[in-house]
């Protein structure tokens, strides 16, 4: 594309540019852009394929480029430097030398509008650079959490108010030349000293609002310094009471002696009675209700208790010596198979090998638990020095 | 004129935060404690409420030019040994948060916020972060579990709190710069830079 057809493009859609400059903070959609363009949807694919427009979904934005030299342009604000500064009393003195040279009348007119315009520029200028600093700055302490871009950010904006700084004093040295002495008096023209007197006070206000900026430049850098400190501090601590040598080379046990802060306490307990009058008082009633109530649940509600720990040894013994002999079947074998219990009980092939002993102690189980339906004959026998009541399953 | 002034009528809130060993800081999200703040800074308040505290034996301390509040007790019956162990605790987290801002070129301080993930991203690829981490938290397993627990810390210590619990943000506030106070009272006497033995 040349800048020919790009300039013409421009020009055949200034319009929807022109809203879109507009309204470059807010999304606009397709359909409100389409009646500007006879709703020509070709027109605006074309917009798009030649990223003039930019589609976003279903809003179109201008092109951050053409936006941001639209930006600049109708702005016209021009960045202070040190360039700025020479260029600009160069092109003064220059103005104001054919000004005094020039003896067409309309000429020097011309030159005298062309020098007031060029102050009061200079007045915009400064302000609008001292804000944009200032805005600079306290972004990037505000936004900017990255200490690196920080300190380039405020060097960078220090660097920009010494040179408003230095715009300053060359203007005000200029006005007291006698060079332009000479000038005032020649033009000897109400608006230019109208004019000379507004720079002035911009001059102040911006003198004012710098010395401000540069002692913040200076606070935030102090800040970080401080904080690089505290850091570097915090780790030598670190390290000391990692080795256990924090109470010999620090004054930690004096500081602490003295700080009293209850940060270090468990929290205050405040115990107090509760005062007759407010517990004869309805809230109190509540109160009192409240607390009877849950006596009450407390009451019917059986806390379990909780058994000590059980030994693994006792799990492993009880596993080996348990027996699971179901008494009750036994009972109803021995019931319909008849006999003597005790011979039953001996002759009986249970799971497990049993012990005599263990057999004994079986045998006065079932003698007891089923007395009422076994018949006892009266009789004893002896076997391995015990003796035992002959029982037999019925009568 | 401000003789005959009245503590103000959050004096109780007040009382009930402070004795808990909290702290009440400018920046808190927390509406209550926001009103809190404003209750002790306002007039002549603060001077007001040291009186009205202190004769029961509590001092109110401005901490950081009015940035936050908190109570000290002279007759404290605290072991030094207890208060060491405190102290200690703290600056192994203080340590901790302030390598953590350091490898993300931060400055750890108040208004900073932050998720457990950013920190647990960090340590991942922050070796000497991990291992300060494994120290700090030493139950519980999983790293990100260790994160959590030393927020929590935090929280309850009122030096962080929620800020947007639907992204887990925590907000870092004024409080935070007690832990800064206390490592600038403390004088190192060893000129020696290097201590490791």
């Amino acid at each position: 594309m040349t800048i020919n057809e790009f300039i013409e493009i421009l020009y055949k859609n200034r319009q929807v540019i022109e809203t879109l400059f507009q309204r470059r903070q807010k999304s606009v959609y397709i359909e409100q852009l389409l009646p500007l363009m006879n709703y020509d949807n070709e027109k605006m694919d074309f917009l798009v394929e030649n990223e003039i427009l930019i589609k976003i979904g279903n809003t179109i934005v201008i092109n951050d480029i053409i936006k941001d030299f639209f930006e600049k342009f109708t702005n016209a604000t021009e960045e202070i430097n040190n360039e700025y500064t020479e260029g600009l009393l160069k092109d003064l003195k220059a103005k104001i030398e054919i000004f005094n040279e020039q003896r067409s009348l309309d000429k020097k007119d011309e030159y005298l509008l062309k020098i007031k315009t060029d102050l009061r520029k200079i007045g915009q200028n400064i302000h609008s650079n001292v804000s944009q600093i200032r805005k600079n700055i306290y972004d990037a302490y505000i936004t900017e959490k990255n200490i690196k871009i920080r300190k380039i950010i405020l060097d960078e904006n220090d660097r920009k108010a010494h040179q408003i700084e230095n715009l300053i004093h060359t203007i005000q040295e200029f006005i007291k030349s006698n060079e332009w002495e000479f000038f005032r008096k020649n033009a000897d023209d109400n608006t230019l000293e109208y004019i000379v007197t507004n720079l002035f006070k911009s001059i102040n206000v911006a003198w004012r609002n710098l010395t401000d900026i540069i002692q913040k430049i200076i606070d935030f850098h102090n800040q970080i310094r401080l904080q690089t400190e505290t850091f570097k501090k915090l780790q030598r601590i670190k390290q000391l009471k990692d080795n256990g040598t924090i109470k010999e080379y620090t004054n930690i046990e004096n500081v602490l002696l003295k700080e009293n802060a209850l940060f270090y306490n468990e929290q205050q307990r405040f115990n107090y009675n509760i005062s007759i009058p407010f517990l004869q008082s309805d809230e109190g009633y509540y109160i009192i209700a409240k607390v009877k109530e849950k006596i009450k649940e407390s009451a019917t509600t059986i806390k379990p208790k909780i058994a000590g720990e059980v030994s693994e040894l006792s799990i492993e013994k009880q596993q080996q010596n348990k027996l699971s002999i179901n008494l009750y079947k036994l009972k109803l074998q021995f019931a319909s198979g008849g006999g003597e219990l005790f011979n039953f009980i001996e002759n009986y092939e249970f799971e497990q090998d049993l012990s005599f002993d263990e057999k004994v102690t079986l045998f006065c189980k079932i003698a007891s638990l089923y007395n009422t339906e076994f018949y006892h004959t009266g009789e004893y026998k002896l076997v391995n020095n015990i003796e035992y009541a002959v029982i037999q399953a019925n009568k | 004129m401000e003789n005959t002034k009245t503590p103000p009528i959050e004096t109780q809130e007040i009382f009930e935060i402070l004795t808990k060993g909290y702290f009440i800081s400018i920046d808190s999200e927390r509406q209550e404690i926001q009103k809190l703040h404003r209750a002790i800074s306002e007039e002549n308040n603060y001077e007001l409420l040291y009186d009205y505290f202190n004769r029961i034996g509590f001092q109110l301390i401005n901490g950081n030019d009015n940035s936050f509040y908190y109570f000290a007790k002279q007759d404290t019956n605290k072991k030094l040994e207890d208060k060491l162990k405190t102290a200690y605790k703290w600056i192994d987290i203080y340590d901790f948060l302030m390598s953590y801002g350091e490898s993300i070129n931060e400055y750890f301080s108040a208004g900073k916020i932050f998720t457990p993930d950013n920190i647990f991203t960090t340590c991942k690829v922050n070796t000497e972060l991990m291992e300060k981490l494994n120290k700090l938290v030493k139950n519980s397993s999983l790293p990100y579990d260790k994160i959590i627990k030393l927020i929590d810390d935090l929280v309850k210590a009122t030096f962080v709190e929620e800020y947007n619990i639907y992204n887990k943000e925590y907000k870092v506030v004024a409080a935070f710069g007690y832990l800064e106070q206390l490592i600038k009272t403390i004088d190192i006497t060893t000129s020696d830079e290097d201590t490791t033995s």
